[in-house]
């Protein structure tokens, strides 16, 4: 008998704009011993199914409606909060997202540990105690931060804490929800591989929810793909990554970068996931689907199982819709938009041929020093976070610049756009130094350096539509005439970026993630850039929208000869999408050159490291 | 001529508030929090018994002279104002209070009239006017004051935002009243006067707030994306950092109002507030002090001025919370 079992599980949350449904009839079970992961776009329901299995949902708007969550053979659903409550922690522990804001800040480490004991009366006193030491060393912990305030450690640390906290008292069931996306590779490999084997260990059932479709083939036994508050597929880790049959789950496959795919097209998974307060009343995917035909606007799927190991909820596999195609055979998703081999080639080969040319921006023993501490009595300290960095990018081409949080990569890049004034060393662009330049040539130096920021949310001026911005732009640097003629650029820039003209008249909140993206890039390119720096610009995308902005981004290049500095720690998108590589540790670089040799042969032990951390899709 | 000049002023006022207000509701922002505002009755409440206050405010402040030589009256002095009688009566009496021998009053009041005869409906109504003045006035000195130096100290730090700081700690160290007094004895007493020194004292707060909130938006990715293109620090400030500061700004506008209200009947209490001419109800409570220890006791007075304060104060500070969790609904949760 499954360890839990989760049955027609709905769970609805009052909202302003109707009642929400972000879980809509969930099944599915875990063995013990058994890792199940819940994966899917941002807004599909995955954390709500977590949170509804410890009836966690927040109150008093959300409700759980119906369903049963079998665990042990009781039904957790008929439990009340104080029947509940023990199970809770005990039995059955959650670890979150965010390590900074899961643990409190006002107790030390070791309080925290010891009171998930007490408050269970699994172990007091000395007891615990130890207990608390035995789990933290457990988790590669030093005994030391018992006594430490969680500010007092980093990210990864905290996150450790939190799994030693979760597993102190030996749960047979294991919430992770998105355990490791706000920490590096890294330490994500770190944390995965500690939740593995102390699954191994113990035996309990891990229901890991992430979007990390890396993480999942390398962890999970079994994988549930979930789409607007149902789970469309479900097979083991293996079947679904040889042979995924949903479209929703061949798309976001199709739509991972690598180097295979280099040169052409990714395929994006175009519009976004409905509104949870209306789900589409047939195939919730229908809007989307590649392969939809006349029944999916018509009639809801039920899940059609080809085999009965591997459900999917489509009616490409229901013979009662389906009679035309050939049932039951796995799709062939092909990038949407192909763009041909012979593009990709005659790409490379304009880039070789520029490979002569001078470099458009070269840096030279470039350093900045933070001040550490430093007041009127003391003298300052400083921190060296970017220590004699070196590179040059030919005009036309992308280097990545890779590394860890806290490597400086960041600090490079507002440096070269004089946002940050450098302690030493030099940029150049076209030949000429960038800090040398002061009053209008300073000015006329923004028109060919632009940026594009991680997160769209923030890069975007809340109170300013999206003419103000262009406009505003294109004003500062006196480009086209007042009135029409900006108007007609502004829709221009739009449309180039893959928007409509009727953007324009919006304020940024009215956009998708993916949307504010495109206007970041929109009002980048506004000033006609040579140089675009760009800082993370998928990292807080959904999969299949980092797909169409890498799309985007490369398009650009090619039809307005850009040269990139794309500054990421997600390797994926650098084998796909640099020409070189530069990779950063702790403000030095420490391997540099061309993308293929350095992945296939990497010198460093610390770029060798960095790169058996990621986790990769075996397809 | 005077009189014309006089009483463009108020118009004016009232002109350019509906007109900013208009323009506000055209944003998304602001129509938002307006649309979640009217769903909260308490908050229509609120706001329509200061549109009461300040509909007074701008009658008594519309005035004209009859003749070249008479004192020129407001349209609440014209359509309030009674004849004096001898001295105190209780409401809706027909005879004078605490006399030995009472003598019949010209008319009935409906709250009495005080020491002098004066009718205390009348002198209630007066004080709406000054109460306005003073939160109003106080808060158009204080507030760009408080923007303009909080916003640069946040905006460019270092020695700016020592300087704004030193400034803002030294001023903020002084007890507020000894300040107060300290200006007032040098400015003189006076409305004017008044809403100077309220205003020097009272912009800290918001300085702090202004100063802390552009520091959180400098480091903003919008802001550098902004720099990036070259646009100018002023503009900057100005177009980006400022729209984004407005609700905070406007919600602790609002709930400062009150405070100041308050100020001024206190310093009226203490005879440091506005002449003892003017209609206060500072001065209406400092009056009714030595009432208060008569026997029978004499209650009106009082009752009216700190009913009219209090109405005021509660409409402001119920108005500003409801504008709070209108603009930012996550403060409800």
């Amino acid at each position: 008998m499954a360890l839990l079992k989760v049955e027609n599980l709905r769970t609805t949350i009052r909202t302003r704009n109707g009642l929400s449904r972000p879980v809509d009839g969930v099944s599915f079970e875990v063995e013990a011993g058994q890792t199940l992961a819940i994966v899917g776009e941002s807004g599909c329901g995955k954390s709500m199914t977590a949170l509804s299995l410890l009836q966690l949902v927040p109150e008093p708007a959300g409700r759980i409606q119906s369903g049963h969550v079998w665990f042990e053979g009781r039904d957790l659903l008929g439990l009340t909060w104080e029947e509940m409550r023990p199970l809770r922690g005990r039995d059955m522990a959650m670890i979150f997202q965010e390590p900074m804001t899961s643990l409190n800040p006002t107790l030390t480490v070791g309080q925290q540990i010891i009171e998930s004991m007490t408050v269970h009366r699994t172990a007091r006193g000395k007891e615990a105690h130890r207990r608390a030491l035995e789990s933290l060393e457990r988790v590669g912990v030093r005994a030391t931060a018992m006594k430490q305030y969680p500010h007092e450690l980093s990210g990864g640390m905290r996150q450790r804490v939190m799994i030693a906290m979760a597993l102190v008292n030996r749960p047979k069931f294991l919430i992770a929800d998105e355990p490791t996306t706000a920490l590096d590779v890294t330490v994500q490999a770190q944390i995965l591989s500690l939740i593995s084997e102390l699954q191994k260990e113990t035996g309990m059932a891990v229901l890991l929810i992430t979007h990390d479709l890396g993480v999942v083939s390398e962890v999970a036994d079994k994988v549930a793909v979930m789409y607007a508050g149902q789970i469309v597929e479900s097979a083991s880790a293996r079947e679904l990554f040889a042979k995924p049959l949903h479209p929703y789950t061949q798309a976001l496959l199709a739509s991972l970068p690598s180097r295979s795919r280099r040169g052409r097209d990714l395929a994006t998974l175009e519009g976004r996931v409905p509104e949870a307060t209306a789900w589409p009343a047939a195939c919730r995917f229908e809007q989307r689907c590649l392969h939809r035909f006349a029944a999916c606007a018509l009639h809801a799927p039920k899940e059609a199982p080809p085999e009965a190991s591997h459900p999917a909820r489509c009616h490409l596999y229901d013979p009662q819709f389906n009679t035309t195609k050939v049932a039951a055979q796995p799709l062939v998703t092909r990038p949407s938009r192909i763009g041909t081999n012979t593009d990709g080639d005659s790409g490379s080969a304009a880039q070789t041929g520029q490979q002569g040319s001078r470099a458009l921006v070269e840096v030279r023993g470039l350093t900045k020093d933070f001040p550490v501490r430093g007041s009127i009595l003391t003298r300052a300290q400083y921190q060296r976070a970017v220590d004699d960095v070196n590179f040059s990018i030919p005009r036309g081409r992308t280097l990545a610049l890779v590394g860890e949080s806290g490597s400086g990569k960041s600090t490079v890049g507002l440096m070269i756009l004089d946002l940050l004034d450098p302690t030493g060393g030099e940029i150049l662009l076209d030949g000429r130094p960038v800090s040398a330049r002061r009053g209008p040539d300073r000015f006329a130096l923004r028109r060919q350096m632009q940026i594009v920021f991680q997160d769209p949310y923030a890069s975007l001026n809340a109170r300013m539509t999206v003419r103000e911005m262009l406009h505003e732009a294109l004003g500062v640097h006196s480009i086209g005439t007042k009135g029409e003629d900006r108007e007609n650029r502004a829709g221009a820039l739009l449309e180039d970026v893959g928007l409509s003209r009727s953007a324009l008249d919006r304020y940024p909140h009215q956009f998708s993630g993916g949307q504010r993206q495109r206007i970041a890039i929109a009002r980048a390119l506004s000033v006609n850039p040579k140089f675009i720096v760009l800082d993370e610009p998928t990292s807080a995308l959904d999969v299949s929208v980092q797909s169409q902005i890498l799309n985007l981004l490369r398009r650009l290049q090619q039809e307005h000869d850009l040269t990139y500095l794309f500054i990421t720690h997600n390797l994926g998108v650098v084998d796909y999408f640099a020409d070189e590589v530069a990779v950063m540790q702790r403000g030095k670089i420490v391997e540099y050159g061309e993308a293929n040799t350095l992945f296939d042969a990497p010198q460093q032990d610390y770029t060798r490291n960095l790169l058996s951390a990621v986790p990769t899709v075996v397809q | 001529m005077l009189d014309w000049l006089s009483n463009l002023f108020p118009v004016l006022v009232v002109v350019v508030g509906f007109w900013s207000v208009r323009r506000a509701l055209r944003q998304p922002l602001w129509a938002e929090a307006w649309r979640r505002l009217k769903a909260n009755r308490l908050a229509l409440i609120a706001l329509s018994v200061i549109g009461v206050y300040a509909l007074v405010g701008f009658c008594d402040s519309i005035a004209w002279r009859n003749d070249k030589n008479a004192n020129s009256l407001s349209l609440i002095d014209r359509a309030f104002s009674r004849p004096a009688e001898p001295t105190y009566s209780a409401p809706l009496a027909n005879k004078t209070f605490g006399e030995p021998t009472p003598r019949a009053l010209q008319g009935r009041h409906l709250l009495g009239t005080d020491g002098t005869g004066q009718d205390v409906v009348y002198l209630t109504l007066k004080g709406c006017r000054t109460a306005l003045i003073i939160g109003g006035f106080t808060l158009l000195i204080a507030t760009p004051l408080a923007l303009l130096l909080g916003m640069l100290a946040g905006y460019f730090g270092k020695r700016v935002d020592d300087a704004v700081q030193y400034t803002y700690t030294v001023l903020d160290s002084i007890p507020n009243i000894l300040l107060l007094i300290a200006m007032l004895l040098v400015l003189g007493r006076g409305l004017p006067q008044l809403c100077v020194a309220l205003g020097i004292t009272s912009w800290v707060g918001l300085c702090r707030l202004a100063r802390g909130e552009t520091l959180k938006h400098r480091e903003r990715e919008y802001v550098r994306a902004a720099r990036a293109l070259g646009i100018s620090h002023g503009r900057i400030l100005m177009h980006h950092i400022l729209p984004n500061l407005l609700p905070i700004i406007v919600i602790s506008v609002t709930l400062g109002f009150s405070g100041l209200v308050l100020s001024e009947a206190i310093l009226s209490y203490l005879q440091l507030g506005v002449a003892a001419g003017t209609g206060s109800w500072g001065n209406m409570i400092d009056a009714s002090r030595l009432e208060l220890a008569r026997d029978p006791v004499i209650w009106w007075n009082l009752a009216a001025a700190s009913a009219a304060l209090f109405i005021l104060v509660l409409a402001f500070n119920l108005f500003g919370d409801a504008l709070r969790d209108a603009i930012d609904p996550r403060l409800n949760s």
